[in-house]
């Protein structure tokens, strides 16, 4: 076979173009190590004292708290009901199975504005206002797809067989989805779930109209003091923690599962 | 069995999202009380008004415009990239994946406020520009459309370069490597072999980007000013101006956009899956 290499041009291109994608990340995270008043970078000097203000600002540990609450809720709630739905797309044949599926995975293509705004219409007439339970109902609405899609993904590689000798061996539905489907499903759900909390714990468009002063989450209460061109570096110290915890998530999740994997692009 | 299994998903999907949705359309068919306390006949008048006013006409084509030269910038800076993705053998692969992907999961907010401190009046680039020399004041890089079009990029390119890669790599090396044996340069298989055979791939890609991009909403609201008025801005704006219908009649419209695409979208990858 011929051996082609990429040539020289192609490579800086590449390196240049993923110089760019990283390029606010690193940044968002270096300012938090300066010790100015002034969001900086590189930073002239250097200091860990804006993860200390981060800390001792009621207004954001309250809303990272609810923003924990509301991502692990979130998660929970998306399993219980998403994986139910996986297992009967893959093991059923359903009517218009297609259209099924793609409306299922919808809310994962429409414009979180858009939702968020049609989910304030749908609360204000319900009359229950913006209760906690709404933003939890709408990032369960917007974090499903992913937990569907990546069991989805998992179950339709699974061999059949294991279940049915599961089954012929003497076990109940019950004993054979616990102790082999799930076992097998499990990378699948720790990736969709992992993507659902994520999904929750970084919504803007959608959060931003259906929280309160009480319930506001992290990213809204980021987003506000952006607006209010409040440049210190005490976003940088919270860009540079949840940074941290992401790209670990990440790693985390390649581990068990293969970064090929979560974007169907194969050849590990 | 089945039935039950799938319920509980359905169920609350179709409260929680088909619902919602179908609020909005009643809402959008009304006017508000403060326009017409009297009467609560249906009306067309919220989407008339959005068609009918040159200012409003004016966001529309600022969002698809804005949708046209993101996308574009997408797939230039994107598919060298994508490319090299889908065909390197190299070890460093593994690494190239995880820089495209990880920004995808770090916060939208986080990336606006990294390009808020780049492209500052007093931001990285300019001073940097200042010391070099190359301008005597600081260039206005944000709160207008370049800074948008900046960030937006950044935050769309991955879907770009994971879609277009995805299906470059469904396309056999080996006729790469007859084109090469047959004597063709890089440029002339690029030109005559991969790019034609991924063109399903540039439509996915393209549709995606421009959709996600005429539906974006934090990145535009931190990086852009006054006069980057886009539709869910716009939209944004109304609600928080409490007109609320207009607002709703606003949102039909990039939801009936929204579905196109993402119809359109869905034809090409079964064209793609049937071939």
């Amino acid at each position: 076979m011929a051996r082609r290499d990429e040539p020289v041009i192609l490579r800086l291109y590449c390196a240049a173009v993923l110089a760019f994608l990283s390029l606010p990340i690193v940044v968002a995270v270096g300012v938090a190590f300066g010790s100015d008043k002034i969001a900086r970078f590189p930073p002239a000097a250097l200091s860990l004292r804006w993860f200390g203000v981060a800390l001792s600002n009621p207004t954001f540990v309250t809303a990272l708290g609810n923003s924990v609450v509301l991502a692990t809720l979130t998660t929970l709630l998306t399993i219980v009901i998403g994986l139910p739905a996986a297992m009967a797309l893959v093991r059923h044949r359903l009517p218009a199975q297609g259209a099924l599926e793609t409306f299922l995975l919808s809310p994962l293509s429409l414009p979180g504005v858009l939702f968020g705004v049609a989910m304030l219409f749908f609360l204000g007439a319900s009359g229950f206002g913006l209760a906690g339970w709404g933003i939890l109902a709408a990032h369960v609405v917007i974090a499903v797809p992913y937990v569907l899609r990546t069991t989805l993904a998992v179950y339709r590689g699974l061999d059949r067989g294991l279940e049915e000798t599961a089954g012929v061996l003497g076990a109940s539905p019950w004993q054979t989805f616990w102790h082999v489907t799930l076992p097998l499903l499990r990378p699948g759900l720790v990736a969709g779930g992992l993507f659902a909390f994520l999904t929750s714990f970084d919504n803007v468009p959608v959060s931003i109209f259906l929280t309160t002063a009480r319930t506001t989450t992290l990213p809204v209460t980021i987003m506000s003091y952006l607006v209010n061109q409040d440049f210190d570096p005490i976003v940088g110290a919270i860009s540079a923690v949840q940074v941290a915890l992401v790209l670990g998530l990440l790693v985390l999740l390649d581990r068990i599962y293969g970064i090929g994997q979560i974007t169907s692009l194969g050849g590990q | 069995m089945p039935a039950l299994l799938l319920t509980p998903l359905l169920v609350f999907l179709l409260a929680f999202f088909v619902l919602p949705f179908g609020v909005m359309l009643y809402e959008s068919l009304y006017l508000s009380l403060v326009q017409n306390p009297a009467g609560s006949a249906m009306t067309f008048a919220n989407y008339t008004k959005a068609f009918g006013d040159a200012f409003y006409l004016r966001v529309l084509l600022q969002t698809v415009a804005l949708g046209v030269a993101v996308t574009a910038l997408a797939l230039v800076l994107g598919y060298p990239v994508a490319y090299f993705l889908a065909r390197t053998r190299s070890r460093r692969r593994h690494v190239l994946l995880f820089l495209v992907i990880s920004p995808l999961v770090v916060s939208i907010v986080i990336r606006s406020y990294g390009w808020m401190v780049l492209l500052g009046r007093a931001g990285t680039v300019n001073t940097l520009l200042q010391a070099l020399g190359l301008v005597e004041r600081p260039l206005p890089l944000m709160y207008n459309w370049f800074g948008v079009v900046v960030a937006l990029t950044h935050v769309l390119l991955p879907f770009m370069i994971l879609t277009l890669a995805s299906v470059i790599e469904g396309i056999p090396e080996s006729l790469e490597d007859t084109a090469a044996v047959l004597g063709a340069g890089w440029w002339s298989r690029f030109r005559h072999v991969i790019l034609p055979l991924s063109m399903e791939g540039v439509g996915a890609g393209v549709t995606l980007v421009f959709m996600l991009t005429i539906g974006s909403f934090v990145s535009i609201l931190l990086l852009g000013g006054s006069d980057t008025l886009v539709l869910p801005l716009l939209i944004y704006q109304q609600i928080t101006l409490l007109n609320n219908n207009f607002a709703a009649a606003l949102g039909m419209l990039l939801l009936v956009l929204s579905v196109v695409l993402l119809y359109a979208q869905a034809r090409i990858f079964r064209v793609r899956g049937a071939a």
